[in-house]
């Protein structure tokens, strides 16, 4: 009799069928490039300016969500397997670093997956499709270093003005700082973020007024410090009326409302606590003993519970503090009994670090803690009347809050995913100091370059060396051609083939580039250097990986489980 | 109410290696080692499917790590595999493809265990001989007045690695970088019996392999609070320091899972903390500027300390207390409750910020005679930094045991099939006197060579996954790879790089037939091998494999308790 276990299964990616004599391979089917192929597909209509949306529905938990981008889209799709788990956590590594180029991304992984399953196909070794294919990617990397423009040499587009038209009285005060810019600063950045604004004009429009709001005692200096930049998304209130405000912005919670009618107009004390705001919390290490028994007339919970936050309203009004910034929770009866003190919960840890910088507040674990010097000074707070939030402000601080609003809340993330990627970008682009031409330019240099080096043929390489070039060329006019099709400026991908054939044609005859491309580059958009090398040298990376794999051995699974696989 | 199960009794395997079921996951096993071997083996991605991490390597190690085995004979393989990496850091796949390529051919020549045990056990000895011997031409000595054939060690296993991803630039760098972190962890100039130092590694995602970098002393992720100004403020070294390995977080864990019993108005965590406190005054009144801590230090603490302009490094881990201890000559404090001891303190040369990439560190220096550096590794994606990570510790230790054994053997499958030749030229001739001694038959000797070479073969066979053929010479009986598109500017060479191809150099397909030949030694030769393998790591592995095969072999019943 024997007895089945649980053990790690495997699944087999190509298989490999030996015929008789040493002619080998027959069949070579690569089952996780398929899967890879197959994961990218659906990604297809995210690229480009004019992302459409979809709509994922959780059949289980009976919600759904609207979703705009790769991150999203993965994160929702709990994609088994190895290979759609690698794809995750590829466009999350992505997303962490640049918040943007995951489009761009999974697009390449799935179209190069293609190209490495019709070089196995075509009978090439694994070995020297991966050389092959990271040379291609190496010529591209170099269009990218070659064709780079300086940010000073942006041509302008149909310019982004900061708009006038949220001078609502939470920052008519600041307007100065809008007039004071010098002209030719003023017009640099804007270009630059018009140029990578990729069709969000209205997200652009609040990053470039975080960004005069940042630097408003260096005009000459603009820059973007997306550490000293939160955004606070509120429902209920129309799109219009997103802002970008100086300080910190935060819904109010409704027991507080009194409290701030009562603070505004002062210059207050703040104390900052990095954990929770309860009895009960314990800095992270603390460990709890398990069996504790009071002996004799022990002091019930409740009790305890009620010392402790008289304790701390003691603490609190002994230092006059009048607002704190918690990163944790508080503690739910504290909050209802302050009423002399603003007491805001689950702040962001960038978010205290900048108060502690500016108001030499420290922060502290415990309010015990909290001694004069602890307590930082000259915070003020206000309402902003037309959404129920919060602003709290140091004078010394360059910290902005992006206010985004919405009156349908589903909209809500798309737009703060898109503010998100649109600082990044504009970020990234003062940055790198460089842009790419974008709407494709950049890819159909790549194109040119790898026919280019078809033509110059190497004694020492691999004569299959030139197919996967080729592939890798048409893998870019693939990409090309989805962009065009997604924009809408062309009706199907054998159209835009023809556009894109046209104007290499006209460039090859000697035209120059912005003349020859001027179809596509009328908008006058510009990429990332940066974050687009990094999304295509990620994208082959995984292909790569996967292309190298042939087993996927599954951990913990019992054996009945899959019945087609085979077990150690 | 209670209830009685009744045991169920024992299960019972006779003759394991003869059920199928068994000997198709030997196979499978097999086939997963040998399909990840060498520098174009292919890779496995091992995960839970239930989305947690993909980790994707070659690397035996990592494998058997996280692979269950469900038959206990593949436990038992799986353990000795992992034992001779966790000692040896290399030959890991070597080892277990030879052990079960040994197991299956012993079946398939149907060599009885008895005689098969004799003969493997005269033959490995014969190999042992041969590779330690002053004649073998194969072994190469490791020259320490240069770094070529350290580097070249690294690099061989670096590329053996395909998971790492690196192009032949990030080879080179990653390589030298050991080679260098090697060098820094050899003391020079101690009196005493010499220790070797330490080698921290640090991997860090998202950045270009370009930006790995090897440093002396130990970098630490900066303590949450810690800036410029406070290092400014502290001025320059040496600094007074002290480590704990106790918990500062002035909890109770130390009792251990004990019921307490407190009476009321005792407050068990204040007066804690007030032990805690009493300890910071005795840390700031001798002058301490660095105080670590290899677990939680109370916040509370942490504050006193930070006022008094004390750096505190809290959660350093375990992995790093011994290198910080090295380091600081300091000696780990077990207990908050006594005070610190004049002797345990130690001292930092300096203190300084180090950013690598994104990522601001704390960088300790060490004393001039400190052995200590810190490897740090970027590489793009995680799956593939991890692998990185992997290998280098592992390359670094090899390097270490070339100190031990100064010599290094001939990669890219040239010994495995030397070896092969080599045996079978000499049990040749004297085959009957050696079966005649050995109390076995000379046909079954005969055999059990066949199974001992062929299995040696196979591993030099494993190198190759493209369906290329792999060929040996019939003079210094090298491995070669037919090679598809003739290369008209660089001379082929063979596995290892040391022979290099002539036209009257004859081959013929490995395990093919061939007439018995002693394999020639190159002498007076500018070539060097351009892979190499770690010679103390091979040798264990071909002893340990044998030993292990003939083990499993001889295993008659299986006996598992299902209850």
């Amino acid at each position: 009799m024997r007895v089945l276990e649980y053990g790690p299964s495997c699944k087999q990616y190509s298989s490999a069928l030996k015929m008789s004599g040493s002619a080998s391979v027959a069949q070579r089917r690569h089952i996780g490039l398929q899967q890879l192929e197959a994961a990218s597909a659906s990604t297809h209509t995210f690229l480009g300016p004019n992302k459409h949306l979809k709509f994922i529905r959780d059949e289980d938990a009976g919600d759904s969500v609207l979703v705009s981008t790769c991150p999203r889209l993965l994160q929702r799709l709990e994609l088994d397997g190895s290979v759609g788990q690698l794809l995750h956590e590829t466009v999350q590594a992505q997303q962490r670093l640049f918040h943007s180029g995951t489009g761009a991304l999974v697009f390449l992984a799935g179209v190069w997956s293609r190209v490495a399953l019709e070089c196995l196909n075509r009978g090439m070794s694994v070995l020297d499709i991966k050389t092959a294919m990271s040379k291609a990617l190496e010529v591209s990397l170099q269009v990218c270093k070659h064709s780079a423009v300086s940010v000073r040499e942006v041509r302008p587009g149909p310019a982004l003005k900061p708009a006038g038209r949220d001078t609502t009285q939470c920052n008519l005060k600041h307007s100065r700082h809008f007039s004071s810019q010098t002209e030719s600063t003023k017009t640099d950045i804007t270009s630059i973020a018009d140029a990578v604004s990729h069709g969000c004009k209205t997200s652009m429009r609040l990053v470039l007024k975080a960004c005069m709001l940042q630097s408003r005692e260096d005009a000459q200096n603009s820059s973007l410090d997306i550490q000293k930049l939160v955004a606070c998304s509120i429902p209920g209130p129309s799109e219009e009326r997103s802002c970008v405000l100086h300080g910190y912005v935060t819904l109010l919670p409704v027991q507080q409302a009194s409290v701030l009618q009562s603070l505004q107009g002062q210059r207050l004390n703040i104390a900052l606590v990095s954990g929770d705001l309860c009895e009960k919390y314990r800095h992270v290490g603390f460990n709890r003993p398990a069996h504790i028994t009071h002996i004799t007339h022990c002091v019930s919970s409740a009790s305890l519970e009620e010392r402790w936050i008289e304790n701390a309203l003691k603490i609190l009004h002994e230092f006059g503090v009048g607002v704190v910034l918690v990163h944790g929770t508080v503690d739910v009866k504290l909050k209802d009994r302050c009423s002399s003190v603003l007491v805001i919960e689950g702040v962001e840890s960038t978010v205290v670090k900048d108060f502690s910088a500016c108001t030499g507040a420290v922060p502290v674990s415990y309010i015990t803690q909290l001694d004069e010097r602890c307590v930082g000074r000259g915070v003020t707070v206000s309402r902003c009347e037309e959404h129920e939030s919060v602003r709290i402000e140091a004078a010394s601080s360059s910290l902005v809050t992006a206010v985004i609003t919405s009156s349908v809340p589903a909209k809500l993330q798309i737009l703060e995913d898109e503010f998100w990627s649109c600082a990044h970008r504009l970020h990234h682009a003062l940055k790198d100091g460089k842009l790419l031409r974008g709407s494709g330019i950049t890819e159909i240099l790549c194109i040119q370059k790898l026919h280019q080096h078809q033509h110059q043929q190497t004694e020492t390489g691999n004569p299959q060396e030139n197919l996967v070039l080729e592939l890798m060329a048409e893998a870019w006019m693939d990409y090309v051609s989805t962009l065009m099709l997604n924009s809408g400026s062309v009706a199907s991908k054998a159209e835009a083939w023809t556009a894109i054939a046209h104007q290499m044609r006209r460039y090859e005859d000697g035209e120059p580039m912005v003349r020859a491309f001027r179809d596509l580059f009328a908008a006058g958009v510009y990429d990332n250097m940066t974050v687009k090398c990094e999304a295509w040298r990620r994208a082959l990376d995984l292909v790569l990986l996967v292309l190298q794999s042939d087993t996927e051995i599954i951990t913990g699974g019992s054996e009945d489980l899959y019945n087609d696989l085979m077990y150690l | 109410m209670s209830r009685i199960c009744k045991r169920k009794p024992a299960v019972c395997t006779d003759e394991p290696l003869s059920d199928s079921n068994i000997c198709q996951k030997i196979a499978l096993l097999r086939n997963i080692l040998s399909t990840s071997y060498g520098p174009t083996g292919r890779l496995k991605q091992i995960h839970n499917n239930v989305g947690g991490h993909v980790l994707t390597t070659s690397t035996s190690t990592a494998l058997l790590k996280r692979v269950d085995m469900s038959e206990p004979l593949l436990k038992l393989i799986s353990t000795s595999v992992q034992h001779h990496t966790a000692c040896y850091s290399d030959c890991g796949l070597f080892m277990g493809i030879f052990m079960l390529r040994l197991i299956e051919n012993t079946q398939k020549y149907n060599v009885r265990t008895v005689a098969a045990a004799k003969s493997y056990k005269r033959l490995v000895e014969e190999c042992n001989m041969y590779l330690k011997g002053d004649s073998c031409g194969c072994k190469v000595s490791v020259d320490f007045s240069s770094c070529d054939s350290l580097v070249a060690l690294a690099r061989s296993m670096i590329t053996s690695k395909p998971a790492c991803m690196l192009n032949s630039r990030e080879t080179q760098h990653i390589s030298s970088l050991i080679a260098q972190a090697f060098l820094y962890s050899i003391p020079c100039n101690s009196p005493g019996v010499a220790c070797f130092g330490r080698t921290v590694t640090i991997g860090i995602e998202g950045q270009p392999v370009s930006d790995s970098s090897v440093f002396p002393g130990l970098l630490v992720d900066v303590p949450e609070m810690l800036q410029l100004a406070d290092l400014k403020r502290l001025g320059s070294g040496p600094f007074k320091v002290v480590v704990f390995s106790a918990s500062l977080s002035g909890d109770m864990s130390e009792v251990g899972d004990v019921i307490l019993e407190i009476h009321r108005g005792v407050d068990p965590e204040f007066d804690l903390l007030q032990q805690l406190l009493k300890l910071g005054e005795q840390v700031v009144k001798d002058k301490v500027s660095l105080f670590a801590c290899q677990k939680v230090v109370h916040p509370v603490l942490q504050h006193y300390f930070r006022e008094h302009g004390v750096v505190v490094i809290e959660r350093l881990g375990l992995a790093l207390m011994e290198p910080f201890i090295q380091i600081s000559g300091a000696q780990a404090v077990a207990s908050p409750c006594s005070p610190v001891p004049a002797e345990a303190y130690g001292l930092v040369r300096g203190l300084c910020f180090q950013s690598c990439g994104s990522r601001e560190l704390l960088h300790l220096l060490p004393p001039k005679d400190a052995a200590i550096s810190t490897l740090v590794l970027c590489h793009r994606n995680e799956t593939m930094l991890e692998e990185l990570k992997m290998t280098c510790q592992r390359a670094e230790h090899v390097l270490r045991l070339t100190l031990r054994e100064p010599y290094a053997l001939p990669g890219g499958g040239c010994t495995e099939t030397l070896l092969a030749t080599h045996i079978t030229h000499m049990n040749q001739s004297t085959a009957t006197i050696t079966a005649a001694a050995l109390g076995v038959s000379h046909s079954e000797f005969l055999m059990a060579v066949k199974a001992f070479c062929s299995s040696l073969h196979a591993v030099a066979l494993s190198l190759e996954h493209d369906g290329q053929d792999c060929l040996i010479d019939l003079t210094y009986a090298h491995r070669w790879v037919s090679d598809i598109y003739p290369r008209t500017s660089a001379r082929q060479t063979c596995g290892c790089g040391l022979v290099e191809d002539r036209s009257d150099l004859e081959k013929t397909p490995l395990n093919s037939a061939c007439h018995t030949f002693s394999p020639v030694f190159l002498e007076n030769t500018d070539n060097q091998p351009r892979i190499l393998d770690s010679f103390s790591a091979k040798l264990n592995a071909l002893n340990v494999a044998v030993e292990m095969a003939n083990f499993v072999l001889d295993v008659k019943y299986i006996i598992k308790d299902i209850n």
